[in-house]
């Protein structure tokens, strides 16, 4: 009976992480079950020495365990271009594209409109400081498309805009491998505005 | 519970596990419907983005688990509305639209809260219409819709119409100066005429100066409160 106890309650520990859902932490848990005593010591420690030492970067607030994480620290990194992102993972996802070269900026909160949260969610002051020594000539946001990214991305505009930086937002639009036949009204209007010459 | 099949508003999302969302909708003959949206993030999952929130859409909903709660089987976009998602402050307009919908959903007409919800967001896309006199408008539309318009053509304790000085929250109208007492709030002639436009059926709303609508807005907000003990599925910023 114990011994489904301590089975049951990993499963409630890893289904209650962002994106696993009860399945999937039934896998892993069947997995982890399985592994040999010392491989599990190993990834049980590392989930606490990971916990324990990360912080948010004191740039860019990108998740890191230094003062500086990897990428503000890269001395080959293109120092003319700001990335916004939403949070730390969407900024590994688009470092695992190896199609961007300049740095980043995680916001620390999104405009959540049907929450009725609004402005007073970001602080764009240190984005701005970054800005002041205009070695930065653009910032580009790279927010979803719901709501809550959108109405961050016009907030973050209108707080950029006078500071006279070039400020871009990445194309949106039809997935690839999608038919334009199925696309919806505003996913065709995105791509449309996104175009560009061929 | 069969399936339904019905032209929707989504007013609100909160996020499952994955990519599955709970979504609130307004629906023309149900009012207020909650159903699980499975993969509704997902670019080429069978929802795709049709279930965005402020644009009309069709679903069909199947009977889920637990009381009262469905399962979107099918999702299609009927009319978008591009131009609030291009405003920032569109966008907050429809965001508090949308959650005072979601919050009083239950009350009253389902057919009529979706009209005026329709009608608001549109209003909220057309560039002519400044934000804050269509959400005030909204607001008190919604106040008569849940059932519980305040009075504003006589007093609300002794029945006369002269000489309105002040508002009663509870039970909600204007009261006279031999009746206004200890917690009801002044109002001013032109704050109780700016009152009558926002909240009564003509076009007079549309000439509502934009820090009148925000104080009639934020007015309406703490009466609806005061009535229902609702409040807004705030998040904290
Ligand atoms: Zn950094
Ligand atoms: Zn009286």
């Amino acid at each position: 009976m114990k011994r489904k106890g301590v089975y049951e309650s990993l499963i409630g520990e890893l289904a209650r992480l962002p994106g696993v859902g009860r399945k999937n932490a039934q896998r892993l848990a069947f997995a982890i079950m399985r592994l040999d005593p010392e491989r599990a010591r190993r990834l049980g420690q590392s989930i606490i020495d990971a916990r324990a030492s990360v912080r948010p970067c004191a740039r860019c607030n990108n998740a890191t365990d230094q003062e500086l994480c990897e990428i503000c620290a890269n001395p080959r990194r293109d120092t003319t271009r700001i990335m916004v992102v939403e949070d730390p993972g969407t900024l590994h996802q688009i470092e695992h594209t190896r199609t961007y070269r300049g740095l980043y900026h995680v916001l620390t909160g999104v405009l959540s409109p049907l929450e009725v949260v609004g402005p007073e969610a970001v602080d764009p002051g240190p984005l701005k400081a970054r800005l002041a020594d205009g070695e930065v000539r653009e910032v580009i946001l790279a927010t979803s498309p719901t709501v809550e990214g959108e109405a961050t991305a016009l907030f973050v505009t209108r707080e950029l805009k006078p500071l006279g930086v070039a400020v871009s937002r990445i194309a949106y639009g039809v997935p690839v491998g999608m038919d334009l036949e199925f696309a919806d009204e505003v996913s065709l209007i995105k791509a449309i505005e996104g175009r560009h010459a061929v | 519970m069969t399936w339904i099949d019905t032209a929707a508003i989504n007013v609100g999302q909160r996020h499952l596990s994955g990519a599955d969302r709970l979504v609130t909708l307004i629906t023309p003959a149900h009012g207020r419907m909650r159903a699980v949206a499975r993969g509704v993030c997902l670019p080429r999952g069978p929802l795709g983005g049709a279930l965005e929130p402020f644009g009309v859409c069709r679903v069909v909903l199947a009977p889920g688990r637990g009381d009262g709660l469905y399962r979107v089987e099918a999702a299609d976009r009927v009319r978008d509305l591009p131009a609030l998602r291009a405003d920032l402050p569109s966008m907050l307009g429809a965001g508090l639209v949308c959650a005072w919908a979601g919050a009083l959903g239950r009350e009253g007409d389902g057919r009529v809260l979706y009209r005026l919800l329709h009608h608001t967001l549109v209003g909220l896309a057309r560039p002519a219409d400044a934000v804050a006199p269509v959400v005030a408008r909204f607001l008190w539309r919604l106040t008569l819709v849940a059932g519980v318009a305040p009075e504003l053509g006589c007093c609300v304790a002794c029945r006369t119409p002269g000489d309105l000085t002040g508002f009663r929250m509870l039970p909600g109208g204007m009261v006279c100066a031999l009746c206004r007492a200890d917690g009801d709030l002044a109002m001013p002639p032109r704050g109780h005429a700016a009152l009558c436009a926002a909240a009564l059926e003509d076009g007079a709303w549309r000439s509502l100066a934009p820090d009148s609508a925000r104080r009639l807005a934020a007015l309406a907000q703490g009466y609806l409160r005061r009535h229902f003990g609702a409040d807004l599925p705030r998040r904290a910023p």
